[in-house]
């Protein structure tokens, strides 16, 4: 569950980390208003879960109060990345000394949190691997002061700035526990040429797993439901078909814009597959996952819509050895579905893979069909490699 | 009516009841009972798993299950 960035400012001001003063506003009058409130050069960020704004043209930077409202007009009215603008945060302007990255992020092959951090805050903090300290942290035990401010000599820093830096880490790490986040970055946190460390972007990720520990959190920002994705018209009735039939998996379908059909079975080898399709330069028209027996009509009703998309030229049908799903059946389902769209499926099936039950039975089917099969023998990613040479 | 599997009803085969233990029999609904009279359900001919369990309902031959794509 990604924060907003105010959200986020929110968490970490409570946690005792300087932010800049800010108001939320939903209209150019309020952000007007707000700009006139803090009564000092401003800038206009609007509320949407995607980083880059800045370079994607989404920050306005406001020296007058008269420029408030047209900036926060064009913001309205400027879609981010997709996402309609439809709240603002109206901060105070921050001059910075130095700008800094903190962050905190799972690392998939320590297998746990890492600290990190970069003298060279900025938008480009990705790019700058060689540039960042790392630091393992843990889950259990608590975290020392001290590794905050060996992170914290570790960025250049001396004196007063080094107390201030050792404490805003300490400050992110304890968000980042307390939370249950599985992020917890600031970029850029500011030193100013007073001395003070203020966050000035910030971004929170939350476990969802761990929602139920932080209905206080979910409650308060109206989490709930936010982020998950909303199904397109297609993978609706993909949906659709597989709740009408309770037999077999056939349904998990998420669209892309390719033009290569898939039905592929599910779990690694459906990843498996979909990596090699990738691989091989060839485009994808959908991922989707097949299992469990489903019946012919299930499969049928599933390659139609698959076909129904106007730049689908071709479906491959490829999974693993089955033993709980009968390739005969599958067989007969693509083979119905294109048949019933007036297709040939001798030149609309790529490759049809599926080893396992019943595949005798299978294999006769498909043969009168025309179709080109493939067996155990053939490896899935070897298909693959033969679809992207056929140029049919 | 299925394209890939034809099923056959010979009702003078199926004494004493004409079949209607067949509806019951099948997993996937092949057979259906108009009026009085088992017949095919053309929608789900194609469903047939060749379980052989209707053909061991009555005496061979009272019910025949063709796999058109083997002919």
């Amino acid at each position: 569950m990604r924060l907003l960035e105010y959200e986020s400012k929110t968490l970490l001001r409570e946690m005792g980390m300087e932010v800049p003063l800010g108001r939320l506003a939903h209209s150019p009058e309020e952000a007007a208003a707000a700009a006139k409130e803090l009564g000092t050069a401003v800038v206009l960020k609007p509320q949407v879960p995607i980083g880059g704004r800045g370079k994607a043209g989404g920050l306005a930077f406001v020296d007058r109060e008269t420029e408030v409202i047209p900036a926060a007009e064009r913001l309205f009215a400027t879609p981010l990345r997709g996402y309609e603008v439809k709240l603002l945060l109206v901060e105070q302007q921050i001059q910075a000394r130095q700008e800094f990255y903190l962050g905190i992020t799972y690392d998939p092959a320590a297998r746990g949190p890492v600290l990190l951090a970069s003298a060279a805050g900025g938008v480009e903090i990705e790019a700058m691997t060689e540039r960042v300290l790392r630091r393992p942290l843990s889950l259990v035990r608590p975290w020392p002061t001290f590794r905050s401010r060996e992170v914290a000599a570790g960025l250049g820093l001396t004196g007063p700035a080094l107390l201030r830096m050792t404490t805003a880490i300490d400050r992110l790490v304890e968000t980042f526990l307390k939370f249950d986040a599985l992020l917890a970055e600031i970029n850029p946190l500011m030193l100013t040429d007073d001395g003070r460390l203020v966050a000035v972007d910030a971004h929170i990720e939350l476990d969802p797993d761990a929602a139920f520990r932080h209905q206080d959190v979910v409650a308060r920002f109206g989490l709930a439901g936010r982020g998950e994705r909303t199904l397109s018209e297609f993978e609706r009735r993909a949906a659709e078909i597989d709740q009408a039939d309770h037999r077999g998996v056939a349904g998990r379908m998420v669209q892309f814009d390719g033009d290569l059909g898939l039905l592929i079975g599910g779990g690694g080898a459906s990843l498996t597959v979909f990596d090699a399709v990738l691989d091989a330069g060839l485009r994808p028209a959908n991922y989707c996952e097949i299992g469990g027996n489903p019946s012919v009509w299930k499969v049928k009703e599933l390659t139609k819509l698959i076909l129904s998309q106007p730049q689908v030229k071709r479906i491959a049908v490829i999974m693993n050895v089955v033993s709980n799903t009968r390739v005969d059946l599958v067989a007969r389902g693509v083979i119905k579905g294109i048949l019933e769209l007036g297709r040939d499926p001798a030149t609309t099936i790529a490759a049809f893979r599926i080893p396992g039950s019943w595949e005798e039975e299978g294999f006769a089917l498909l043969q009168r069909y025309g179709v080109p099969f493939y067996t155990r023998e053939t490896s899935m990613d070897q298909v693959v490699a033969m679809i992207a040479q056929d140029k049919r | 009516m299925g394209i890939f599997i034809k099923v056959e009803i010979d009702p003078s085969l199926c004494a004493p009841d004409g079949g209607r233990k067949l509806v019951n029999v099948c997993p996937v609904n092949v057979f259906a009972l108009d009026q009085d009279r088992v017949v095919t359900d053309a929608e789900n001919e194609d469903e047939c798993t060749l379980c052989g369990l209707c053909l061991n309902l009555y005496p061979p031959g009272a019910v025949v299950v063709r796999r058109l794509y083997r002919e």
